[in-house]
């Protein structure tokens, strides 16, 4: 049972394996570089975004800040939010379409909601969002407004 | 009343002595070759897991009590909260947590430890000092920097309770489900390590070994479908799973345990990937650890917000000191670990394996990088990214459907070697029944390529299951007639060969739902009347009205809406929002969900919000085809496991000679 090894010449694998291996991890590789790239979004802080110059119009950033107290604005049909993002670089002006998510709107008094809102600048100034993710967690608690 | 604070302190206190001594005892053991010592070793993990439970039953005996001067129950639960759910908040939190990592832990170590010293008393009293070592850690931690017994001087008269939205049983079951999962990868880590550190292998360990890791993967995969679960039905976003960093950190082990059972079949029959194997064990627990870091320092931006603290840091160290120790052992040890048996041809049931491995650990990879790749370029380049699903249903969706491929193929083969002729008898049925789906399917209109292979390999995964159940039947109605007497068997065949075929069959049900549900669903969004209709492909979903039911603490709105398919009203759903007292804020949705048949689409309704008056309402719908399989396929994959791990009278007896025969040998 004491199956202590003796020098014993390092077991091969065959060709094809090997071969296959090698074209799976070409193949992983791809996929990765690419999906890198094309699925890859940077993050702004309101003040930079704010900054931006026309060149970084509709290009796709992602902006992660509290919903300014009160901001929200829904319109009639339920189809269009406004609101104000904001961190302790300023406040930026949002326009999501849809429906918001479960979570959305919740901010009142002394708490506030963390989101993050993708999508691009636009030249009014204002932000259009294509996707809006409220941060949740088992504690809403109270907290400073974030530094970004 | 006595003082629950005190006596909890003082029961994590005596606990943790126990442990530093049992450490003591084991190293003492395992250096002095005493068996006495790693004996009392082993006794003294169960005096821990005693103390523990004990310390756990205090604490839940404060939260049944509602006593708010314990800051931990104050915070965690209120008078309104009913009483399972209130037991559910002691793991909430990180303290709770903590705790009940540390205690399940106990509990584990109390039958590991002598499990350990019958299946080599060489290797188990180095296996007991690893995990004394684990448990002193997690108690280290636990007693210095979490520990749930702090007092509030000013007892408040109501705890801040819990979040609405966890107020439900799939969120009460799966975070220690996956805690559990989590802490248990580290029974299997401490055979290997104990193995490594004694410098001797024999198969009884390695089978052990098997079995705890076995253990720990089926909670882990419990743990992670319920996770799934539990978003779908009633985090209401419509999704089962989001590739958030604190979900992918559960993933990960997950996949690398799935790798490490399959090499170890292949060491266990033909003693192959035996080094391999072993690495994968030590990788696996890393991989836990690493989780267990990213969820508590919130190092990665996620959506989900963990109470964060400073045991980052230790754990960070933690896991970098088990990934240099593991690696250092590993090399050191390799000339004696490494197998002798070469994998000889491509087309064999280990090579099977081995493929098996390579896809698994590309997914893993591939999710690994997904996950840190932000964190890296943070470092390196200052910017803060995100990398989004795209990623990863663009890399592991082909990954997936090249698994199911796999699945449908290699286990049907010999082992060693399978000529051509007998390869092509094995596997011409799922082949045929591949093909003739997969044209069938184009031919009725299906467009989409991945999809329609992998309907094609999840029907040809069934066709090879049923085919291997049927040599089984046929083989147990010959011995019946051959024998004489009973016991007649229904099946003849190795019951743990018969039980992962239905995980794979599971598995393979599972990706379909997963890569159909990520290819075909829709969604929809809009404002209706009472009367209209939210219309989106075939379905409509046809507002009703609105009505409100009140009660102590719990507002209600619920909608009545009928599904309507092809005009028929197929279906009525009522999907609700609670409104909780204190939680005015924050809605929670009610999802109603119907399944239709033959089609399998879930129509998913849920009611955004409405007029004051009931006369309009917005509602929310998605149609989630086949997501219904994942849960199918979640429950085919359990009942697969527990054919693998039924125990039967056989496989003790022969258990026992053999720990004897170690023990005689010593």
């Amino acid at each position: 049972m004491n199956a202590t090894t003796t020098t014993s010449p390092r077991p091969r694998l065959p060709a094809k394996l090997l071969l296959l291996a090698a074209a799976l991890t070409a193949a992983v590789g791809f996929l990765v570089w690419t999906g890198t790239q094309g699925a890859t979004v940077y993050y702004h802080t309101v003040g930079e975004v704010r900054a931006m110059d026309s060149e970084a119009f509709y290009r796709l950033i992602r902006v992660n800040g509290i919903v300014a107290d009160g901001s929200i604005q829904t319109s009639a049909d339920g189809n269009v939010i406004n609101f104000d993002l904001q961190d302790d670089s300023g406040r930026l002006p949002v326009e999501y379409r849809g429906t918001p998510p479960d979570l959305f709107g919740y901010s009142a008094e002394d708490r506030y909601q963390e989101v993050i809102v993708e999508g691009q600048l636009e030249p009014s100034g204002a932000f259009r969002a294509r996707s809006l993710i409220v941060k949740h967690g088992p504690e809403f608690e109270p907290r400073e407004i974030p530094a970004q | 009343m006595p003082d629950l604070v005190d006596a909890g302190r003082l029961g994590l206190g005596v606990a943790f002595g126990v442990a530093v001594l049992q450490l003591l005892l084991s190293l003492a053991g395992a250096v002095r070759r005493t068996p006495e010592l790693s004996r009392s070793a082993a006794n003294a993990a169960s005096v821990q897991a005693a103390l523990l439970t004990v310390v756990v039953a205090g604490l839940a005996a404060g939260f049944l009590a509602r006593d708010f001067s314990i800051q931990f129950v104050a915070d965690h639960s209120s008078s309104a909260m009913p009483t399972g759910l209130t037991l559910a908040a002691l793991w909430g939190g990180q303290e709770g947590s903590l705790l009940f990592w540390t205690w399940s832990m106990s509990l584990f170590a109390a039958v590991a430890t002598r499990r350990m010293l019958n299946a080599d008393s060489v290797i188990g009293p180095h296996g007991i000092v690893v995990v004394s070592g684990l448990q002193l850690f997690f108690l280290g931690v636990l007693v210095f920097t979490s520990s749930p017994f702090s007092r509030l001087v000013a007892a408040p008269a109501e705890g801040r309770g819990l979040n609405p939205l966890l107020w439900d049983s799939g969120k009460q079951i799966h975070p220690p489900l996956l805690l559990s999962g989590y802490m248990s990868f580290g029974l299997p880590f401490a055979f290997a390590v104990g193995l490594l550190t004694a410098g001797r292998v024999t198969q009884p360990w390695l089978r052990e070994m098997r079995n705890w890791m076995l253990l720990a993967w089926a909670i882990q995969s419990a743990g992670l479908l319920l996770g799934a679960w539990w978003a779908y039905r009633v985090l209401g976003w419509g999704g089962y799973w989001g590739w958030d960093p604190v979900e992918n950190v559960a993933l990960l082990p997950w996949l690398v345990a799935t790798a490490y059972l399959h090499s170890a079949l292949a060491q266990e029959r033909r003693g192959q990937l035996r080094a391999w194997a072993i690495g994968l064990v030590l990788l696996t627990y890393a991989l836990a650890i690493f989780g267990t870091f990213v969820v508590r320092s919130g190092i990665l931006s996620s959506v989900h917000n963990f109470a964060l603290s400073d045991v980052g840091p230790i754990f960070f160290v933690f896991v970098g000191a088990l990934l240099i120790l593991s690696a250092v052992l590993f090399i050191y040890r390799l000339p004696l670990i490494r197998s002798d048996e070469p994998i000889t041809d491509i087309a064999s049931k280990e090579a099977g394996f081995l493929i098996n491995n390579l896809l698994m650990l590309a997914i893993a990879a591939a999710t690994f990088w997904g996950t840190v790749f932000p964190l890296v370029t943070e470092i390196v380049q200052g910017a803060r990214i995100a990398v989004g699903p795209p990623f990863y249903t663009q890399v592991n969706v082909p990954l997936l459907v090249a698994t199911l491929g796999l699945l449908a193929i290699w286990p049907l083969l010999a082992w060693r070697r399978t000529s051509l002729r007998a390869a092509w008898r094995a596997t011409r049925w799922p082949i045929a029944t591949l093909v003739l789906i997969s044209v069938l399917l184009a031919v009725l209109g299906m467009r989409d390529g991945l999809p329609i292979i992998a309907i094609g390999l999840t029907a040809a995964v069934a066709v090879g299951v049923a085919l291997e159940y049927g040599r089984s039947m046929r083989a147990g109605l010959t011995r019946r007639r051959e024998a004489a007497t009973g016991p007649y068997p229904l099946m003849v065949g190795n019951r743990r060969r018969l039980g992962s075929y239905l995980v794979h069959l599971g598995i393979a049900i599972l990706a379909l739902g997963i890569i159909a549900s990520a290819a075909f669903s829709q969604e929809t969004a809009a404002t209706v009347e009472r009367g209209e209709a939210v219309s989106l492909g075939s379905y409509d979903v046809v507002f009703q009205g609105l009505r409100s039911s009140v009660q102590p603490g719990l507002n209600t709105v619920v909608a009545a809406v009928d599904v309507r398919r092809d005009g028929a009203v197929i279906d009525r759903l009522s999907p609700a929002r609670r409104i909780h007292a204190g939680w005015e804020n924050q809605p929670t949705a009610d999802v109603a969900v119907s399944t239709t048949l033959p089609h399998l689409d879930d129509v998913y309704v849920l009611l955004s919000s409405w007029d004051q008056s009931g006369a309009s309402a917005t509602i929310r719908l998605l149609i989630n085809p086949l997501v219904v399989l994942l849960w199918i396929g979640g429950i085919v994959y359990f009942v697969g496991i527990l054919v693998i791990a039924w125990p039967t009278e056989r496989r003790e007896t022969a258990a026992i000679p053999d720990a004897a025969a170690q023990a005689a040998a010593s």
